[in-house]
């Protein structure tokens, strides 16, 4: 019942694309301690690289780990249904033209973005793990990954097709961890 | 014959939506405007109704089905586009929860975590731009608000939220 409490309180309030990811790992690792933050980490590697939208993805992951799979589709009707009724419901009378309309949802789209480089910045330093959680990974490897990061970014913001970054992204990122 | 129609496009392009809506926003297009199911202004609408609503933004879908073939259609769009990524990550549950130990597994996972964190920020840089749009000003005095409050204090997310909107909405009362 919780996770499905998690899923509703997002799909209802949580505004601002890719940014809502930290909702999930606020609820799920800071203020309830389901997993830890490397496995958070572990979790949003795979929802991000597959297809789908990455809230969802997560969702539905995190809901296999924690509830099994009836909980798990559960918990993504909780996320999508808020917003899709919403959306239906608003196609008749769209006043997202209105400044006063425009500017709770431009604040908490900024606040999200907010969230999202602050949850960055804790990542930041899981590109110095290796495998070996005991031993961090040589300067060598650490620069390749951060020209990869930057490489990745410049490549989106210059408005390549995400299915082109990626074909080339993956494989640059196997050859550098297994050839370095 | 019009829903099994509706069901297959989504299905199709659920199972290429690399990151979410935007990556096969094109396919979309091509598939609901040029085969005829929705004009080109009510494309546009759904798009801006999915950017709007709280949630993943593929509920434009949902709308487009709404108004291809009403409640049925609502349905049909939710389930074609959700299912098959919500079947893959099963499967990638299922797989990786069995291997994640294995060590070549937690290898490809730490080659993809610069992948990853640079799609993020670069997602992070163009909603910024997009959020902010022609309030420079407002969104970066939000932002800081924002920001000192969420890095000094415990606070959850959604409460940061709820503050972001107040902030603009005072931001936009006060500034010229």
């Amino acid at each position: 019942m919780d996770w499905l409490r998690v899923n509703l309180a997002i799909g209802t309030l949580s505004f601002g694309s890719a940014s809502r990811i930290v909702l999930y790992e606020d609820a799920v690792v800071r203020e309830r301690g389901w997993l830890t933050a490397d496995e958070f980490s572990e979790v949003l590697t795979v929802a991000q690289l597959l297809p789908g939208p990455n809230l969802v993805n997560l969702s539905a992951y995190l809901g296999y780990r924690l509830v099994g799979i009836p909980g798990a589709l559960l918990g993504i009707v909780c996320l999508c249904f808020p917003g899709a009724v919403l959306a239906v419901a608003l196609s008749g009378v769209l006043a997202v033209d209105n400044p006063w309309v425009q500017a709770p949802l431009r604040g908490m789209a900024v606040a999200g973005i907010v969230l999202l480089l602050l949850f960055l910045w804790r990542r930041l330093p899981g590109l110095a793990s290796t495998a070996d959680p005991g031993r961090s990974a040589s300067t060598r490897v650490r620069v390749a990954r951060w020209l990869l990061l930057a490489a990745v970014g410049v490549a989106v913001l210059a408005g390549a097709s995400l299915f082109a970054i990626l074909a080339v992204a993956i494989p640059v990122g196997v050859i550098l961890e297994f050839a370095l | 014959m019009k829903l099994l129609a509706l069901f297959w496009i989504f299905f199709r392009i659920g199972l290429v939506s690399f990151g979410g809506v935007f990556a096969v926003l094109p396919e979309l297009q091509r598939a609901l405007v040029d085969g005829g199911l929705v004009t080109q202004e009510g494309f546009l609408r759904a798009f801006v109704l999915g950017q709007v609503v709280p949630g993943p933004n593929m509920a434009m879908c949902t709308v487009i089905g709404w108004h291809v073939a009403g409640l049925a259609g609502a349905v049909v769009a939710f389930v074609g586009i959700y299912s098959g990524p919500v079947a893959i990550m099963g499967a990638a549950y299922a797989g990786y929860h069995r291997w994640r130990n294995v060590t070549w597994v937690r290898r490809l996972e730490l080659a993809m975590r610069p992948v990853v964190l640079g799609l993020l920020a670069a997602s992070a840089a163009s909603l910024m731009w997009t959020a902010a749009g022609t309030h420079h000003v407002l969104a970066l005095l939000v932002a800081a608000v924002v920001g000192v409050l969420a890095a000094t204090t415990r606070i959850g997310a959604l409460a940061v939220l709820f503050i972001g909107a107040v902030a603009w909405s005072i931001g936009q009362a006060l500034l010229p």
